[in-house]
């Protein structure tokens, strides 16, 4: 079968002297829960952005589904209304309530006029409902977003995913500015998404503790190259050191 | 440059002297100077500006019997006069009303397209500033005499020389507002295949709302007073009769209009701090 997502030689430059991404070839599946893991500045943001194409990479292609992403506006608005994106800053609209950050998921979906008319139908109240239910947060879905907690605010990030339907979550951090309790729920809640309704997961992560505890596949990445790619209880000290403090020969001279 | 210096200052901090001073000194000093100089352009820029205005303190002092004179000629006010007053009044806060919804309707376009982080084109963006800025350059009472020529006496060259003066000024507020929004949720709705409009209605419009509400009411309460003067070039309102009061010498039925329009500015202001509270 068809990988669900590939990246060919992906090349990310901001400029000269500036190569976030060095030519990165990665295939995911449907169902992995896949890590990214490096350090701050490896490259792990403009590798996720440069999937969903919020960084248009340099060079390379971002295969999804089959098809090849370009920057036409109709195709990817489509293949982006399947791309769940959750950030470590949450990026809720924090003056709208809870339900309407679940409900804004949808606007990939919808017409112009519609959002223009914050109009949601029946059915897709329905599925907000939902997708806080499953993040256990249905109970503060009319609670402005700004008055929840830290953690619950990353949830309702969950929720509006999930609210896309989608096939693919991109994590970038999304626990890096929560303390470790929270930081496990949260991760537990995407682990849980992942094991039970088959969604795929890439996240992005710095600390190795938490690579361990819930990625099954492991990509380590240093410098715009990936180091490493294998289970998660084949992270030795060896290639954390190369992860952490090494790169590629290469990379070295430079 | 404004990324540099930051830079500059951590390579001069690194190498912990420069020419032989300890690193405080050098900054200290510098500071100094900067200062000294910075006061002395002031000193220029403020004595040429006198000499420019023919500024003379004596004959002020000299003319403060007549000024207190003139007043003296005002009291009290014509209370009868108001009766007459009213139906200018009343105008003068349509005019303002007017001024200003008409303004919303045009700068609110004008304002997305001369923010930097939604605008569609920089074409649009510079053009879009080159329009506002021209705008709000120029006095309404400049467009007044402008609109006055070109429909006519009355209070409606009045409302198109606000309406377009407070484009200017709102339209370069509301960008300004649109620039300074959390840029996360737009990025988080564009992730999720938004395309403009809907990111400007669902991540830009719930962010930048109470500041539009707060700056419309701010510029309905300066219409007013803008609205009181337009008269004296003929664009209705109030201000005609304040103009012709003066030209025939009636003192006490200016100080009559004098009190009208403080009781025009009080009350729009309070009716609009009420509002503010209501709806922010
Ligand atoms: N918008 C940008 N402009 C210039 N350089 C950038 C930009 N974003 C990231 N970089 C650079 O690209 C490299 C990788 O950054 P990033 O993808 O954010 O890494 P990570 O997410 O792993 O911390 C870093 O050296 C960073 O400074
Ligand atoms: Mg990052």
């Amino acid at each position: 079968m068809a990988h669900l997502l590939e990246l060919r030689r992906l090349r990310k430059s901001y400029g000269p002297g500036t190569e976030a991404l060095c030519g990165v070839d990665l295939a995911v599946d449907r169902g992995e829960f896949l890590v990214i893991l490096g350090p701050s500045g490896a490259g792990k943001s403009t590798l996720m952005r440069c999937i969903n194409r919020l960084v248009v990479p340099s060079a390379g292609d971002v295969v999804f589904q089959g098809q090849p992403l370009e920057d036409d506006g109709h195709s990817l608005r489509a293949a982006r209304r399947h791309i769940g994106m959750i950030f470590q800053s949450f990026n809720l609209v924090k003056r709208l309530s809870v339900l309407t950050n679940v409900l804004a998921g949808r606007i990939g979906y919808k017409s112009t006029l519609s959002v223009l008319c914050y109009y949601f139908t029946r059915e897709e109240r329905g599925l907000a409902m939902d997708c806080l239910a499953r993040v256990d947060l249905a109970h503060k879905a009319h609670q402005r977003a700004d008055r929840l907690s830290g953690g619950e605010q990353q949830r309702v990030g969950i929720a509006r995913a999930l609210a896309q339907e989608p096939q693919l979550i991109l994590a970038d951090e999304p626990v890096a500015s929560l303390d470790p309790k929270i930081a496990r729920n949260v991760l537990g809640y995407l682990k849980r998404i992942n094991r039970e309704e088959g969604i795929t997961v890439l996240c992005n992560l710095h600390q190795v503790d938490y690579a361990r505890e819930f990625g099954d596949r492991v990509v380590g990445l240093s410098r715009g190259h990936i180091v490493f790619d294998g289970r998660a209880c084949d992270l030795t000290s060896s290639v954390l050191a190369e992860i952490y403090h090494g790169g590629p020969a290469t990379a070295e001279e430079v | 440059m404004a990324d540099r210096l930051p830079l500059r200052k951590s390579e001069i901090a690194g190498q912990g002297s420069v020419a032989g001073l300890p690193v405080e000194e050098v900054s200290k000093a510098g500071a100094w100077a900067r200062s000294l100089a910075i006061a002395l352009f002031a000193l220029v820029v403020l004595g040429w500006s006198a000499e420019g205005v023919d500024l003379r303190p004596g004959e002020f002092l000299a003319g403060i019997p007549s000024i207190l004179r003139y007043i003296s000629h005002m009291f009290p006010p014509n209370f009868a006069y108001g009766r007459d007053l009213a139906r200018p009044a009343i105008e003068t806060i349509q005019i303002a009303i007017w001024g200003t919804l008409l303004a919303v309707l045009t700068s609110l376009p004008l304002g997305i397209l001369a923010a930097i982080n939604v605008t569609p084109h920089a074409a649009f963006y510079h053009t879009a500033r080159l329009v506002l800025n021209t705008c709000r350059g120029v006095s309404e009472l400049v467009f007044a005499l402008i609109f006055v020529a070109a429909v006519g006496l009355g209070p409606f060259p009045g409302v198109l020389a606000l309406a377009v003066h407070n484009t200017g000024m709102l339209g370069k507020f509301y960008a300004e507002a649109i620039e300074a929004v959390d840029p996360g949720p737009i990025e988080a709705l564009q992730a999720a295949g938004a395309n403009l409009l809907q990111t400007i209605a669902l991540a830009i419009v719930p962010q930048v709302l109470p500041n539009f509400v707060a700056f419309n009411l701010y510029r309905f309460e300066v219409s007013i007073r803008s609205a009181t003067v337009l008269g004296l070039v003929g664009a209705g309102g109030i201000g005609f009769h304040l103009i012709s009061s003066i030209r025939l010498f009636q003192y006490q039925d200016t100080s009559m209009i004098l009190v009208v329009v403080l009781l025009l500015v009080w009350v729009t202001d309070i009716a609009s701090s009420w509002l503010r509270q209501r709806i922010i």
